[in-house]
């Protein structure tokens, strides 16, 4: 329930990604000032006391980077990225694009129409009750009437 | 100096929710310095590491977060508990409270107690 809730939080974060960001800066600028306020109190002077913060608060941009990895779906927003970037480049080169396009639906095209042929003639069950119960007799194709075949009495 | 522990995996987001359960609503600064005083500062706290944790706790639903106004007179986020957030906290209680009894009950365990 948690897990789902949580995932469909951050489905819905790309709406918010810069609200969210500003809220993060000032989070963080707000924490870093009281913290310099505190080593400052302490008796430090007010750079060395910002420094000392900062350290304290530990690798700023990599903390950055998991929160925005938390707050998002990077894996699909990435595959979005991925799509919209291969769009435009399709988009700069229509030759290239066009010949792709017709390739592909002319193989798969002829791909299809080869195998409802095969399909319908040779992998289609017989249109009798039990397909299974056909017996073949003699060898000759003169045996038997309709292609070889004919029906068990 | 003895040196500093690192903070569990896992843990942190536990921490949270109690200090918050014990002190009320606090901004993530706030809820820093509670963690590393009532750790009576043995554990190395990377501050930073904490928002992510609040960020996901919000997301789950077990902390609610809204602007107010910090002791210096600026714009903060102040986190505090919801009704989920206390079950959660309730059910890590216990749990982790197990799992101390377990590893304690290893410890305390003597080779001639076993024969």
């Amino acid at each position: 329930m948690r897990t789902l809730r949580r995932f469909l939080k951050r489905l819905g974060s790309w709406t918010t990604t810069r609200r969210d960001e500003d809220r993060l800066r000032s989070e963080i600028e707000e924490h870093l000032a009281l913290q310099t306020a505190e080593y400052v109190q302490a008796g430090l002077s007010p750079v060395e006391a910002r420094r000392q913060a900062v350290l304290k608060f530990g690798a700023m941009e990599a903390i950055k980077e998991s929160y925005r990895d938390q707050r998002g779906l990077p894996l699909l927003e990435t595959l979005i990225q991925d799509m919209r970037h291969a769009l435009r480049r399709l988009r700069m080169a229509p030759a290239f694009t066009v010949a792709t396009i017709l390739t592909l639906a002319l193989g798969i095209g002829a791909t299809t129409s080869i195998f409802t042929l095969v399909h319908a003639i040779l992998l289609k069950s017989l249109p009798v009750a039990n397909p299974g119960e056909l017996y073949r007799l003699g060898k000759e194709s003169r045996c038997c009437y309709q292609g070889g075949y004919s029906q068990a009495e | 100096m003895k040196d500093k522990t690192d903070v569990l995996q896992g843990t942190l987001a536990l921490m949270v929710l109690k200090t918050l359960d014990v002190l009320g609503p606090l901004h993530g600064y706030g809820i820093a310095r509670r963690i590393e005083q009532i750790s009576g500062d043995l554990l190395s706290l990377n501050q930073g590491t904490l928002y992510p944790v609040l960020l996901k706790l919000e997301q789950e639903g077990s902390i609610a977060s809204a602007w107010g106004t910090s002791e210096n007179n600026r714009k903060a986020r102040f986190y505090r508990l919801t009704r989920d957030g206390r079950k959660q906290l309730r059910a890590e209680t216990q749990g982790w409270e197990q799992t101390a009894a377990i590893i304690g009950r290893f410890f305390a365990v003597k080779a001639e107690d076993l024969k």
